[in-house]
């Protein structure tokens, strides 16, 4: 219960950053894949930059999460689907001008078209799970 | 465009979630799962391997999600955000809503078929250099940045047009 209302209060201060950030914002997303602004550049650099210094503190001092366990980092496979999806999802990324959380969090602010963007999406999702099985991986 | 946030202000409070969520949560960053949650727990799953788990496991990624709608609701509601320009002037129309939702279904096939979206791969895999991760952003941008020069034009041409 307290892990779901930590996860709650981060989501709310990110969604928040997302949309006053611009981030959650077709318009800057257009500006960003036709390298019209350095906004999204460095926004997305400086956070990979603070993610990736956090990550070297964490396993630097071996820190463990607030309830004592281990704090054990995911390991990414590489599948056909690594690039085949990433693709297809990069055209929907620029078509719409959201990814997930962006979606959410213009849903969350009140906007119609970004709930036909998150239906669209968990259609998407739906489809892929019924053609898993067949699919190339 | 100019924007109330610095990017030296944006980009930072976005990498912390990553070290926030390891720690209060012991979680790794990734958003676009819930998804795959909202399906199992919501749509007909029987016969689909891919959607039958344990989806109430990972119920604190809904809180996260559920969060960051609120976050969206606040920054318009007690912020005073103007997000006039947050979605597509041909977003209304009866075509713009049907490439929404194409675009919509683009991105939920896409992004579980990798595995992952801008948070799992691009931030969480890349600031933890998981290769993979890296092709993803890569293949990200490089069908971005193809459909902004080579399909936006005409579809901007051909919505603003068709409303």
């Amino acid at each position: 219960m307290i892990r779901n209302l930590s996860a709650l209060v981060i989501g709310t201060v990110f969604g928040a950053v997302l949309t006053v950030g611009d981030v959650a914002n077709w318009t800057t997303m257009q500006a960003m894949f036709a390298f019209e602004e350095a906004y999204m550049f460095l926004v997305l650099t400086s956070a990979i930059a603070t993610a990736a210094l956090a990550v070297v503190v964490i396993r630097r001092f071996s820190l463990r999460t607030v309830d004592g366990t281990a704090i054990v980092l995911p390991t990414k496979t590489f599948t056909k689907g690594t690039v085949i999806g990433s693709l297809i999802f990069g055209i929907g990324w620029a078509i719409g001008g959201a990814c997930p959380g962006p979606i959410f969090a213009l849903a969350g602010a009140g906007l119609a078209p970004a709930l036909i963007l998150f239906g669209g999406a968990l259609a998407g999702t739906y489809l892929y799970a019924r053609l898993h099985s067949v699919l190339p991986h | 465009m100019s924007h109330v946030l610095p990017w030296y202000v944006t980009g930072p409070l976005i990498g912390l979630v990553v070290p926030l969520l390891l720690f209060f949560v012991g979680k790794p960053f990734g958003l676009s799962s819930n998804l795959r949650h909202l399906c199992a727990a919501c749509l007909p799953s029987r016969g689909v391997d891919f959607l039958r788990y344990d989806w109430r496991g990972e119920s604190w990624n809904l809180f996260m999600m559920a969060g960051i709608a609120v976050g969206g609701f606040l920054s318009v509601t007690a912020l005073g955000h103007d997000v006039s320009t947050a979605l597509p002037s041909w977003a209304t129309t009866g075509p713009g809503m049907i490439v929404l939702a194409l675009a919509g279904v683009l991105v939920g096939f896409g992004t579980r078929y990798a595995a992952g979206c801008t948070s799992g791969h691009a931030i969480m895999g890349v600031a933890t250099l998981q290769w993979p991760s890296m092709v993803a952003m890569l293949c990200f941008f490089a069908a971005g940045v193809a459909t902004r020069f080579l399909l936006m034009p005409h579809l901007t041409l051909w919505l603003e047009g068709a409303s």
